[in-house]
């Protein structure tokens, strides 16, 4: 089985260095620049896991992590932010995210914490 | 004003000497009809032995006597006592012998028979210049003191003075204390040094009476004879004493006293009334001094306050340059993580592909390498611009130093550091973030450890001091030290003197905004080639309620 992962950030070139890392991992990855792409592809694709952005123009991320929540149960959420905020960590792991990381970050951890987390999600 | 500086006539005392009794005694007449005291004498001999028990202020002497003639005598007199105003009279003179008289010293030379009014007129005047002469003395004085705008210069001064102006063997001043007590403030012409213990309160002894009665006293003979202080006990022998209230309008000063313990001839009215002129003087003077004391005191405080202005407008510009930076910097850094993220996962990605030449390989490990070094400042960058509140709580300031020292151990003993301590066994709590302040310890050790580094022997020093409110942690290396022109920028954000790679130039700016966050000071001292001290003074943490 593949697992499908949607990657939801405004910077193209961590869209694109996130794609590329996951698809040769072996997953398929959706990327959306903001958050109702994000949505729709939620609706359309039902990805097992979704990497997060916080700071994005229009819906920010915590918005994004809300509907994502109403839309799909199950959805593995990872925040992936260049904010280093305490309380908002706190706040978007109360929401449903399982793991808030910091960028930049090295490929090798985020994937290891994927994995661990698909590994968890496993029936 | 004349009239006040002029002794009273009967306080004048005149010696008559003339070998005819009939002159004699018509002077003695007509001198007592104007309230002068005077005696007569017959011979030059007899007079001189006179001067020598008794005091007086004018002598009228004939010129020719059988034994000692009247040039003779005034030779002798103006040597026993200089001060003594000689008038020569005679009844067959030459201007030679007039002219040799008055360079001897006489005051004045009159031919016999002369007016009762010429000489009434001349004694007066002689006496007049007499007193002229030593208000004179007091002005001329008076200078002196007043140039003198320091108490502890001031003050010899006028011991000193005041025994040459009234003749006094020993004269000290006492002044009124703020404990309201009169104590001595200076002296002159005591053997020991017993007098300057004394401590009197207001009443006590003589001092301390004159001081409450704001009354000038004039003291002949033992105390035991003088009813006003018949049961004070004396504590030396003294012959005759002045002392004299200081007074600058309704301030009482203190005392002034005059003493004659070898000197046989006692005070006079007119040696009180010399006091009384020398007083007022010596009073304003003392009291310009204090004022000035003040003054210059006043000037000090403010010179510090200035200083201290000085001091918190550069901590406050330091301030604001920290937090203009910190929030620059915060929001580079954000900008700066997205497109690192791209740099260090293309990066990852790339390694991952197979076919790689050795040389590629190392070419883009470095570039990982170096993208990581950027993240790791551009982390220190927001570390030191987040405003979050340090989580303080009161700290053993000698654990936690203890515990930071404990990191540094291995490292120093490694490196060939002798870690040397100097610490107390207790040392009072402080009030911290005890995270942040490790931090600050560590920047610190780790600098230090750099700047002795190229040294043959590397020592580093810990001591703790309590101050007065501060707990102070000197850090003191033997290492390079730092160049002069550096030490006043070693806390600004990013300077750095330390090779590109090795230091952000963040560390001691993070540390200054700690302590400064934690009510502290940090300082250096620096010499170059010799070594550094950081010193770190927290306040020490005071129990509410305690």
């Amino acid at each position: 089985m593949v697992y499908r992962i949607l990657v939801v950030d405004d910077e193209e070139s961590v869209r694109q260095v996130l794609a590329r890392f996951l698809t040769r991992k072996g997953f398929s990855v959706f990327t959306a620049g903001d958050g109702p792409e994000a949505l729709d592809l939620i609706k359309k694709e039902r990805p097992h896991l979704m990497l997060l952005d916080v700071r994005m123009p229009g819906m920010d991320g915590m918005q994004v992590l809300r509907s994502a929540r109403e839309l799909d149960k199950e959805i593995g959420i990872l925040v992936a932010t260049a904010v280093s905020d305490v309380d908002l960590a706190k706040q978007m792991m109360s929401l449903g995210a399982f793991d808030y990381i910091l960028k930049p970050f090295d490929l090798s951890y985020l994937e290891t914490t994927v994995m661990a987390k698909l590994f968890l999600m496993t029936p | 004003m004349k009239q006040e500086l002029l002794v009273k006539s009967s306080a004048c005392k005149i010696l008559v000497v003339d070998d005819e009794t009939e002159m004699c005694e018509v002077l003695q007449c007509q001198l007592n009809s104007k309230n002068y005291s005077v005696a007569a004498v017959h011979r030059g001999e007899e007079a001189l032995k006179k001067l020598k028990i008794e005091k007086f202020q004018l002598v009228i002497t004939d010129l020719k006597m059988p034994g000692m003639g009247g040039l003779e005598l005034l030779r002798a007199i103006k040597q026993v006592d200089p001060e003594v105003e000689v008038i020569i009279t005679t009844g067959y003179g030459t201007v030679e012998m007039a002219v040799s008289a008055m360079k001897e010293g006489a005051y004045h030379f009159i031919q016999k028979p002369f007016v009762m009014e010429e000489i009434l007129t001349l004694v007066e005047k002689a006496l007049e210049k007499k007193e002229l002469k030593a208000v004179l003395t007091v002005y001329e004085s008076s200078q002196t003191i007043f140039s003198n705008v320091r108490l502890e210069s001031l003050l010899p001064v006028i011991v000193s003075t005041a025994c040459k102006i009234l003749r006094a063997d020993d004269a000290s001043i006492m002044l009124m204390g703020e404990d309201g007590k009169l104590g001595v403030a200076a002296a002159y012409g005591f053997n020991d040094d017993k007098y300057k213990k004394d401590s009197l309160a207001l009443g006590e002894r003589v001092a301390g009476r004159v001081a409450q009665w704001k009354e000038p006293v004039l003291i002949w003979g033992s105390l035991a004879g003088d009813s006003r202080f018949s049961d004070v006990t004396a504590s030396r022998e003294v012959k005759s004493a002045i002392v004299y209230p200081l007074i600058v309008g309704k301030q009482m000063m203190g005392v002034l006293n005059a003493n004659r313990t070898l000197r046989t001839e006692p005070f006079t009215n007119a040696d009180l009334h010399m006091a009384g002129i020398f007083g007022s003087h010596i009073s304003q003077a003392i009291f310009n001094a204090k004022l000035y004391h003040q003054l210059e005191a006043k000037n000090q405080e403010l010179q510090k306050t200035y200083r201290q202005l000085e001091e918190a407008q550069e901590r406050f510009v330091q301030t604001e340059k920290l937090a203009a930076i910190g929030q620059m910097a915060a929001g580079i850094a954000h900008e700066l993580n997205n497109p690192l993220t791209g740099i260090l996962g293309f990066s990852e990605i790339l390694l991952e592909e197979a076919g790689l030449s050795v040389q590629q390989r190392e070419d883009l490990e470095g570039i990982l390498k170096q993208s990581r070094r950027c993240r790791d400042i551009i982390n220190n960058l927001l570390h030191f611009a987040r405003k979050h509140e340090p989580h303080k709580e009161p700290i053993e300031i000698l654990s936690l130093l203890g515990s930071t020292l404990q990191l540094m151990q291995y490292d120093c003993s490694t490196s060939g550091i002798e870690l040397l301590r100097e610490l107390p066994k207790s040392a009072p709590r402080i009030f911290g973030d005890a995270t942040q302040l490790q931090q600050v310890f560590l920047n610190i050790l780790i600098n230090a450890r750099q700047a002795v580094s190229e040294k043959d022997l590397k020592k580093l020093l810990i001591r703790i001091q309590q101050e007065s409110e501060d707990v102070a942690i000197h850090f003191e290396d033997n290492g390079c030290g730092i160049p002069r022109k550096n030490l006043d920028k070693i806390f600004d954000p990013f300077f750095t003197t330390k090779p590109v790679g090795q230091g952000t130039g963040l560390g001691l700016s993070i540390s200054y905004g700690i302590v400064r966050q934690h009510g502290g000071k940090i300082e250096v001292e620096s010499q170059e080639g010799v070594g550094s001290r950081f010193t770190i003074r927290l306040p020490i943490y005071v129990e509410k309620g305690g």
